[in-house]
């Protein structure tokens, strides 16, 4: 048989060698189809692996709130509210506040502006922050409103280039006032894919910064963290429901990275839906000219298959050969179509300076996908071929 | 003498709306092995659907063919298209080369449906253009040959699978008088090598070449 195969073979190759231009116009659609399907499954590996990258620097667990000035939201909205929180919800592992304000800050000659935050100790619990050298101030210092300050690798580069800030004082402006702070700690600088950069701000207690800072009972954001085994992103529609029967829904934004990364999966989703139509239709098309050039070869080469079917040609001799020819159509289409998917995948992933990738499952499905148009387009005409009346076939000019 | 072809009362009916067109009345007719065997007879007689319908490539309107005293009514396409590669060898007018098949592809060409190896192919077809003296043209492409070129080229393809019964339909037809005689003793000396033969003309002069000659006019055997 192998022979037999070898020679359908060539005869396809033939065939399409003979009707270059054919040929080529007649792949165009499988080509396309098969170029947006590599280009899909790519695209999606890659926006899954960077989202990943992203957000498993930690925070994905982490909802933040921060109130709006609105009619009511200022009574609800205060500190206490984060207990109110913690009991209201089983699955909130920890709730901090967070109030900033932009102040400057000034160590012997050297000033510089930035965020002064104050907050609660368990802060760098939640951003898993690390430490160039330090630590984090303690409880007791945020309910004894103490002067202290842990200092994002900005600040410390350019207020204490080269000297280790902590235990050294460092004086914060704020208005028309000013604290000495005792520096604790220097935070590492936090990871380039991060979402969140603590680098130039300084942070200091909730207490001391009400107390000294900003006199008033408003919290600029709430920090929830969803303990482990609940859904951040199914959390944080409750926590959204229940806000919006205190508060009106301008009283306040909430913000989860669980949330945001479902909102962008979702318009990845409309895009590999878009683009997977597109590779649907072009496929579809593509199959539906691949049939109609085959019936047109084999109308053109009735007489050929007459002789083969009087030199002792089966009909499935003839159905196979013709089936290969179409599949080799499909095939070689669908070549054209992996390497000018690759190319594209490899445009996106630059442009939007992503590491370049290639799905090797993409490439295989494009060949799959090839072979399937080809085999499911080539039955109905190779079909056709084969039972052709031999005498009719052969008295064709 | 044993008997490879037998045709019984073989009918074949063209209807065509109104008019029926009967290409083939009542043929009788048994072809003993080893025989040269011409049909001779006047355009639109119906030797060319005699020889189709022995060959196995048309089939009667009723009356049925034996070949080697198995009937073939009833038959599948496929197991007419496995007498069509062993049992029978096709001549053409026409030649009917495949035009992008070299001579020695074409020739090899129906073993590739008898599952002969690919060297098996090669050597069996070479033989068969040895046999038919065109050893010189092997990888000539079939534009390349004259007419008498290519009918021994088609000679040699229906030789290669050794089939029992050479059917030719006009074969020199298509060639001036001096081809057509080289062609004719071709046949001739296939025939000494044991092989059936039936050739279709409407030329006295090939038919008195042969050792016996069936006349058919107006789709019957005219006695
Ligand atoms: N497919 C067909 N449909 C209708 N009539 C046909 C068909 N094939 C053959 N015939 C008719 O059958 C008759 C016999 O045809 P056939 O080809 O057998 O003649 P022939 O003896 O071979 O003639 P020639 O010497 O011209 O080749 C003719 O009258 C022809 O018109
Ligand atoms: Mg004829």
């Amino acid at each position: 048989m192998s022979g037999f195969y070898k020679e359908c073979i060539r005869m396809a190759i033939h065939t399409m060698k003979s009707n270059k231009l054919r040929t080529a116009l007649s792949v165009l659609g499988v080509m396309i189809g098969v170029a947006a399907l590599v280009v899909i499954l790519s695209l999606g590996d890659s926006v899954t692996s960077n989202m990943m990258s992203t957000f498993s620097e930690g925070g994905i667990d982490v909802i933040t709130i921060m109130p709006q000035k609105s009619r009511n939201s200022r009574e609800v909205l205060n500190e206490s509210f984060t207990s109110e929180l913690k009991s209201k919800f089983q699955s909130i592992e920890d709730c901090i506040v967070t109030n900033s304000q932009n102040c400057s800050f000034r160590y012997m000659s050297e000033t510089l502006s930035g965020n002064v935050i104050g907050t609660y100790s368990a802060m760098d619990d939640f951003y898993s922050l690390k430490f160039d050298s330090g630590k984090w101030w303690s409880l007791e210092d945020n309910i004894n409103s103490r002067l202290v300050c842990a200092i994002g690798c900005d600040v410390a580069e350019k207020l204490f280039p080269g000297e280790d800030p902590v235990g050294k004082q460092m004086k914060i402006f704020y208005r028309n006032k000013a604290g000495i702070y005792t520096i604790t700690g220097v935070i590492s600088k936090t990871d380039s894919t991060s979402s969140i950069s603590f680098d130039g701000s300084v942070f200091i207690p909730f207490n001391t910064f009400t107390a000294k800072v900003r006199r008033s009972a408003n919290v600029d954001s709430y920090i929830i963290r969803i303990a482990e085994g609940w859904d951040p992103s199914v959390e944080s529609g409750k926590i959204e429901e229940y806000l919006s029967s205190l508060v009106s829904s301008d009283g306040y934004m909430l913000f989860s990275l669980s949330s945001l990364r479902e909102t962008i999966s979702k318009g990845m989703g409309t895009v590999t839906m878009f683009i997977a139509l597109i590779g649907g239709i072009s496929l579809l098309v593509g199959g539906i000219g691949i049939m109609n050039i085959m019936l047109v070869s084999v109308a053109e080469r009735t007489k050929e298959i007459g002789i083969l079917k009087a030199i002792g040609a089966q009909p499935v001799n003839i159905e196979i050969q013709f089936l290969i020819e179409a599949v080799f159509l499909t095939l070689f289409g669908g070549l054209l179509g992996i390497s000018l998917g690759i190319v594209l995948a490899l445009l996106v992933d630059y442009i939007l300076v992503w590491p370049l990738s290639v799905s090797v499952v993409s490439v295989f499905a494009g060949l799959v996908f090839s072979v399937l148009v080809g085999v499911f387009f080539g039955v109905y005409p190779a079909r056709k071929a084969s039972r052709l009346n031999p005498i009719d076939a052969l008295s064709r000019d | 003498m044993s008997c490879v072809i037998r045709a019984v009362d073989i009918r074949k009916i063209y209807s065509m709306g109104e008019v029926e067109v009967r290409a083939l009345d009542g043929v009788s007719a048994e072809i003993e092995s080893g025989e040269l065997l011409s049909i001779i007879g006047p355009s639109g007689s119906g030797k060319s659907t005699l020889m189709n319908i022995i060959g196995c490539l048309d089939i009667p309107t009723s009356g049925h063919i034996e070949i080697d005293g198995v009937r073939t009514s009833g038959m599948s396409e496929k197991e007419l298209s496995n007498i069509r590669g062993k049992k029978v060898g096709f001549v053409f007018q026409q030649y009917n080369l495949l035009s992008y098949l070299t001579v020695i592809e074409n020739v090899a060409l129906p073993l590739i449906y008898q599952n002969v190896g690919s060297r098996e192919r090669l050597e069996r077809a070479a033989a068969a253009l040895e046999k038919v003296g065109l050893s010189n043209r092997l990888h000539h492409l079939p534009r390349e040959l004259s007419g008498g070129q290519k009918q021994r080229t088609a000679i040699a393809r229906s030789i290669v699978a050794e089939p029992s019964i050479i059917l030719a339909d006009e074969p020199t037809g298509a060639l001036d008088s001096r081809t057509g005689l080289e062609i004719m003793s071709l046949f001739a000396k296939l025939n000494e090598d044991g092989a059936t033969i039936i050739i279709v003309t409407h030329d006295n002069s090939i038919a008195g070449m042969c050792r016996r000659t069936i006349r058919i006019k107006d789709g019957r055997i005219d006695e």
